[in-house]
């Protein structure tokens, strides 16, 4: 769907996008988390050819970027619709005149217009809202009426920018709920920037981690998270965990599966190792599973032991004095 | 100073056969000055924003050089600038005196003015808004056209508003060097023959007429940014 090969990109001496390649499905919800500087806006830019790039290629649906004219280029970007972390609304048009506008610029006829406006904004929920001017509406709302005009022009991908990053957890739970229904219903490739962990957590399939213009990791999100790599605390700013004094620490990982769930019973049960909960890290992810890290204490020199046998019983175990 | 001789017949008189008539030329020099200043200054307004190095076709060298021509008159003084125009005023209206002739100075001084007024107000639009407009494929004339002046409008019409007081003010200075309208009378009466009546009363008028250009521009303003309402409810009534 999305092909993105060896891209570079730099604004003067300053390397924005190095080396990047990414493969985006059809119809998945893909992630791009990094930092502020990172680079991930200019990439999710570079997709739809609002920002161009030094090096490589990158083709959406078998379309070379580079190889379209401006003409071309303007058409090419019907298909890929846009929403922004500050909602980009005309100030001064109604709702139902914001999500026309679109189709305005397309010369659509009125009728069509009105009737597809107002389709889109039942879709968001906003049927009540047509002839309301954009800041009487909450961000929530406005980010409706955002997602109601990307939609507009019927795109097979949708690029969000941070989209829920100037909003309340609850209200980004019900704006993450509504894309991931266009997703599903309307089998729109999403991808979606943004620094927000729980975001990538709550709605992505895969992830890239982008470091320095760098992907310093991607996979599957349950995978990327379970692997826990520097780059990925380094994200999220997580505290790292050291062993008290005298004892040292085993580190679990927490699949979700049904014979994990008594895996610390049985620990506790059959082996000799006198062992406690330093702490445990386990959250919700997007299918309902849940996934994280817990750290055992053991005694200094047992950590071996242990891991072997937690191993044995097929649960990835490392040990060490801090993670 | 008393007034009751002040206000003697002959200021009637004057009133009558002076003063209306120079209300009137300065209003018509004022009206048709911003009327070609604003054709001249809204078309070099937008090719400002294509070639502004933030606008939507940056073209960084032909903007300095656009620039640099637009500051270049802009530096001018108006009573200056009628003099050392006077030539071409003679070649486009005929004449370098009167209510005609000042109507092309003060259009020359006017339009740089209102184009760098239009630039910032258009520039100042969320770029946001601009590039959620690209990503659905909008072209830079549907940008500049369906969003940057819509989005624009409120401050473009208080810059306006800004722009016609200040040239009012112009039109009667232009009356200083053979313009006419009110800044002629004012300165043949107040300052060459000590008639202060008429000064005054010429001052009175220009400050009725600049509260009368702000409240109008308030006016225009507030309803420009509220929004058309009146055509929503109209929608709500039909729906």
């Amino acid at each position: 769907m999305i092909q993105i090969e060896n891209v570079s990109k730099s604004f003067g001496e300053l390397q924005i996008l190095r080396n990047v390649n990414l493969y985006i499905k059809k119809g998945e919800i893909f992630g791009i988390a990094g930092r502020s500087g990172a680079g991930k806006s200019t990439l999710l830019r570079c997709i739809n050819g609002l920002e161009k790039y030094d090096n490589g290629k990158i083709s959406v649906d078998g379309t070379d970027l580079n190889s379209l004219n401006n003409k071309q280029l303007l058409d090419f970007r019907r298909g890929i619709g846009m929403i922004f972390q500050n909602f980009a609304l005309l100030n001064r048009k109604t709702v139902l005149d914001n999500v026309k506008l679109p189709m305005e610029c397309w010369k659509y006829n009125e009728k069509e217009m009105n009737e597809r406006a107002q389709n889109l904004l039942k879709l968001v929920g906003l049927e009540d809202k047509l002839y309301v001017m954009p800041e009487e509406l909450s961000g929530g709302q406005k980010q409706r009426v955002a997602i109601a005009r990307a939609l507009a022009m019927e795109p097979s991908v949708l690029l969000c920018d941070e989209a829920t990053s100037a909003l309340d957890p609850a209200i980004t739970q019900s704006i993450l709920e509504l894309l991931e229904g266009i997703n599903s219903k309307l089998g729109i490739t999403i991808v979606m920037v943004t620094h927000e962990m729980s975001v990538i957590k709550e709605a992505c399939d895969r992830v890239a981690i982008l470091e320095d213009g760098c992907i310093v990791s991607q996979g599957l999100v349950e995978d990327v998270f379970l692997n826990d790599d520097d780059y990925l605390q380094n994200l999220i700013g997580s505290k790292r965990v050291y062993a008290p004094a005298g004892k040292e620490l085993v580190k679990i990982a927490v699949h979700g599966s049904e014979t994990e769930q008594e895996s610390i019973y049985r620990l506790a049960t059959s082996c000799e190792i006198p062992f406690g909960i330093l702490s445990a890290n386990v959250s919700q992810f997007h299918n309902n599973c849940y996934m994280g890290h817990i750290y055992l204490t053991v005694p200094y020199g047992k950590g071996k032991d242990l891991a072997k046998i937690l191993r044995t019983q097929g649960i990835a175990a490392e040990v060490g004095g801090e993670f | 100073m008393d007034f009751g001789t002040l206000l003697d017949a002959q200021f009637f008189v004057n009133f009558e056969d002076i003063i209306l008539p120079a209300i009137a030329s300065t209003i018509r020099m004022l009206f048709f000055s911003m009327i070609f200043g604003m054709v001249i200054g809204i078309a070099v307004a937008i090719l400002f924003v294509m070639v502004s190095p933030y606008g939507l076709a940056p073209k960084p060298r032909l903007y300095k050089f656009l620039g640099f021509w637009v500051n270049m008159i802009r530096s001018f003084p108006v009573i200056i600038l009628i003099v050392a125009m006077s030539p071409l005023t003679r070649a486009i209206v005929g004449t370098s005196v009167g209510e005609k002739a000042a109507i092309v100075p003060l259009t020359i001084a006017a339009f740089p003015v209102i184009a760098r007024y239009i630039e910032s107000s258009l520039l100042e639009v969320d770029r946001n808004v601009i590039l959620a407009a690209r990503s659905f494929g909008a072209s830079n004339m549907q940008i500049l056209v369906k969003v940057m002046f819509v989005e624009a409008m409120p401050s473009i019409v208080s810059g306006m508003t800004t722009t016609i007081i200040l040239f009012l003010a112009s039109t009667a200075l232009a009356g200083a060097v053979g313009a006419g309208g009110l800044g002629a009378v004012a300165l043949t009466f107040g300052y060459q023959r000590f008639d202060d009546m008429m000064m005054y009363c010429i001052v009175a008028i220009l400050f009725v007429m600049v509260l009368l250009i702000q409240g109008l521009g308030e006016l225009l303003y507030r309803r420009v940014k509220k929004g058309n309402k009146k055509k929503i409810k109209l929608k709500k009534e039909r729906n």
